[in-house]
């Protein structure tokens, strides 16, 4: 942990706290405004997955549980669901990013994509578990998903770059 | 010439004088109208008169842009400026008077519920969501809100219930959500039942009323109000309308589809009712 503590680089730290703090203020304040069939974008999980495929895994997890403890807070109907969530897709891109799969933006999108659609579905999971299930609820995710996609691309460009 | 004027100077001085005083006296018989003479000079003069004073425009011109442009730079910002602000105060007007048309509606609200203490507030934000349907308002605990307190319009119809509180704010989950539930009474009768959030309903801006008493008859268009039942909501208040009567997959529970009072994507201003008579 201290050696972790060490290897953290001021000027970087900052930068990504940055990134974090626009992040959730475009998710929870501009996006809202960005309706598909009623359906907001969310662009958090693909955020993490950037991070996880840049920084490695220790640091894309750490990113990602602030991310998700500050994402929770903004959607009521969750409480721990970003905060388990979006550590553990970070950890995955940085373990494919490592082993089988390069940096570069296609494969980050089909990355991104895949968080995207395993997001929207333990959010679907989650209702399920008040509600019958739905037609609607497919679609939402499916949606949700897709509609993600184009804001994810902006995602991308911060860590890599930072990261050069 | 000199020689000339010597010998012939008086006779030509004579003659210049009687001209002179036959075009004057020409001039006067005419009452106004221009002599001849005058008329060949207006006519070889306007020409003249024309490219002088296009060529004294032109410098003023030139003048008014290199001596002026400045100023008129100015003139134009200052105008710009009072423009704007005549748009922001008439917007304003508009917004003002919105909420006083609000206001007074909430007068009449408050005149028939003397028992409410009401707290208005304006909604800040839709939450990003897709699964739930919740907003945030801009009053909190500070201002003596509670979590579950009921949210409201000004025409006493269901909005909600606050279900997250912060210091200066509170989150409101709306009629539709999936995690709501009012308790209700249905149309003339008065047959009790729950208005529930679902969530392929909630997609379309509607609710669900069912746990429907043994026996109640509903119809399409009777009006949904709050029973009052759980404390959570004062009676009365005005949910919705319903728009169908469906049955369950067994065919044998009826329930309704009810579509909320308020319009929910136009919601601007709510009124928490921070407290009530409770009606035993």
């Amino acid at each position: 942990m201290l050696n972790f503590f060490e290897k953290i680089n001021l000027k970087k730290l900052l930068k990504y706290l940055l990134f974090m703090f626009l992040s959730l203020i475009a998710q929870n304040t501009l996006f809202t405004q960005f309706r598909l069939f009623g359906v907001c974008p969310l662009l958090l999980p693909s955020v993490a997955v950037a991070v996880g495929m840049f920084e490695g895994p220790v640091l894309g997890a750490y990113f990602s549980l602030i991310m998700g403890i500050f994402g929770d807070m903004a959607f009521p109907e969750q409480t721990v669901l970003f905060t388990s969530v979006l550590p553990s897709l970070s950890f995955i891109a940085a373990f494919m990013a490592q082993y089988f799969v390069n940096r570069r933006l296609f494969a980050y999108m089909g990355m991104a994509l895949a968080a995207a659609f395993a997001t929207a579905a333990i959010q679907m999971l989650r209702t399920m578990a008040g509600d019958a299930f739905s037609f609607s609820m497919i679609t939402t995710v499916v949606i949700q998903a897709l509609w993600s996609m184009p804001p994810a691309v902006l995602a991308y460009f911060p860590p890599a770059k930072w990261i050069k | 010439m000199k020689e000339y004027l010597r010998k012939n100077g008086i006779k030509v001085g004579i003659i210049v004088v009687a001209v002179v005083l036959l075009i004057g006296v020409g001039a006067a018989a005419r009452g106004g109208q221009i002599s001849l003479v005058q008329n060949v000079t207006g006519i070889v003069e306007a020409p003249l008169k024309r490219v002088l004073s296009s060529a004294v425009n032109l410098i003023d011109g030139v003048y008014g842009y290199i001596f002026e442009y400045d100023s008129l730079i100015a003139e134009n910002e200052s105008l710009r400026a009072q423009l704007a602000e005549a748009q922001e105060s008439a917007r304003n007007g508009m917004a003002d008077s919105e909420e006083n048309t609000r206001l007074r509606k909430l007068l009449e609200l408050r005149e028939q519920h003397t028992d409410y203490v009401l707290e208005s507030s304006k909604v800040v934000l839709w939450s990003s969501s897709n699964w739930s349907s919740a907003f945030t308002i801009s009053k909190g605990a500070s201002s003596g809100i509670e979590l579950g307190a009921p949210v409201i319009t000004e025409y006493g119809a269901v909005v909600g219930q606050i279900s997250e509180l912060g210091e200066n704010w509170a989150t409101v989950s709306t009629l539709i959500d999936v995690d709501m539930s009012v308790g209700a009474f249905v149309g003339a009768a008065g047959n009790s039942g729950m208005v529930v959030g679902e969530f392929g309903l909630m997609r379309k801006n509607q609710a669900k009323l069912t746990f429907l008493a043994d026996g109640a008859q509903i119809f399409v268009g009777d009006d949904v109000l709050t029973s009052g039942s759980g404390g959570a909501f004062p009676a009365g208040l005005v949910i919705g309308t319903l728009t169908a009567v469906q049955t369950e997959a067994g065919g044998q529970i009826e329930y309704g589809i009810v579509e909320p009072q308020c319009d929910l994507d136009s919601l601007v201003q709510v009124f928490i009712i921070k407290d009530y008579e409770v009606v035993e």
